[in-house]
């Protein structure tokens, strides 16, 4: 399963952008409870505007990495995040996950080129990774100095 | 957290755009342009587009006053200061294949115009989040190496002298992976204890 971009600018509905913000403001952490995803951000954003051609409207960026495939990990997502994305305009509702795939994927920016630190991994191997980085390192430090028969019980004890 | 966000919004001219479409299918292919910047060691993700439409839904009225973009999403460690001085230091030529038609573009060259140019084209990201957010790129890339190594070891666990042997050889083995610090407890993972074999 390979590590999916997701990036999504979908218009505000005119005059929410600072509802929109207050919703981001008001989220704990939405993304913990979808599973796979590697990193997210949520940010309303205002295009400048080209010259002569007035003002440019409020968008809502929502970009992230996680372990595909897109349908689950949008469904998850939209769930979470509703408080907010009910001020982008046309969408749907978080109830119908197929609609949400529409609506998002109508939406959806291309991603063009990449720079990945550790391509390949997904979000519980890193976590599993980690972990058991920290676990050699701490026994690591804790059998320094020991002769071969305690270091050997430290083993079978751990 | 450890990993800074990065939104950064460029107007670029269609003639760039098309400059992107044709050479990012290049800079794909191999090593030459993407090893760099993954040897910065510091760069957890760094996506580019390029946004020809606002909004990109086709069947919504355009917003015309929107331009063309080169939308840059990255996240990284430290401050974004160390993180544009090390793209001007050791990168610049892929900057200026990735920026030199956008507008106002100072040239990859000298840190304080184009440091100016990213603060100036910079979006305020209103909510960022990290499954592993104490960890950074090099820990994480550190303890996939270590992982892999611990797979690989085989210890015997019946004979205390043959066991120490081959742990501190497994210690010298991966004594760069394990340094500098272990991940803090934010780096656990969801589902509790990882078994050790």
């Amino acid at each position: 399963m390979g590590l999916t971009p997701f990036v999504v600018l979908a218009p505000l509905r005119a005059g929410e952008a600072a509802a929109a913000r207050a919703a981001i403001a008001a989220l704990d952490e939405p993304f913990a409870r979808v599973p796979g995803t590697h990193l997210a951000r949520l940010q309303v954003l205002r295009p400048p505007p080209r010259r002569f051609r007035g003002r440019t409207g409020h968008y809502l960026l929502l970009a992230a990495d996680h372990d595909g495939p897109a349908e689950p990990w949008l469904a998850a997502a939209a769930r979470e995040l509703e408080p907010v994305l009910a001020h982008c305009a046309f969408f749907p509702g978080a109830a119908d996950a197929a609609e949400v795939a529409r609506w998002a994927r109508a939406r959806e920016v291309r991603v063009g080129f990449s720079v990945i630190g550790s391509p390949g991994a997904t979000v519980k191997e890193v976590g599993d990774a980690l972990a058991l980085r920290a676990r050699l390192a701490r026994f690591a430090a804790e059998t320094a100095g020991l002769d071969d028969a305690a270091l050997h019980a430290a083993w079978r004890a751990r | 957290m450890r990993a800074t966000p990065l939104t950064v919004l460029s107007p670029i001219p269609w003639w760039w755009a098309l400059w992107i479409r044709l050479t990012w299918p290049v800079a794909r292919i191999g090593n030459v342009v993407v090893g760099p910047l993954r040897r910065l060691s510091f760069i957890h993700f760094a996506r580019w587009a390029v946004i020809s439409r606002w909004p990109t839904d086709r069947q919504t009225r355009r917003d015309r006053a929107a331009p063309r973009s080169l939308l840059f999403l990255t996240s990284f460690d430290g401050s974004d200061i160390q993180y544009i001085e090390a793209f001007v230091r050791v990168v610049p030529w892929r900057i200026n294949g990735l920026y030199f038609g956008a507008k106002g573009f100072p040239g990859p060259r000298r840190f304080g115009p184009v440091a100016r140019f990213i603060d100036g084209q910079s979006h305020p990201v209103d909510h960022f989040w990290m499954a592993y957010p104490e960890a950074s790129t090099t820990m994480v890339a550190q303890a996939l190496e270590l992982r892999d190594a611990y797979a690989a070891a085989r210890f015997d666990d019946d004979d205390p002298a043959r066991f120490a042997a081959q742990w501190r050889a497994f210690l010298t083995e991966v004594q760069e992976w394990l340094s500098p610090s272990a991940p803090a407890s934010g780096a656990q993972p969801p589902g509790g204890e990882t078994p050790w074999a």
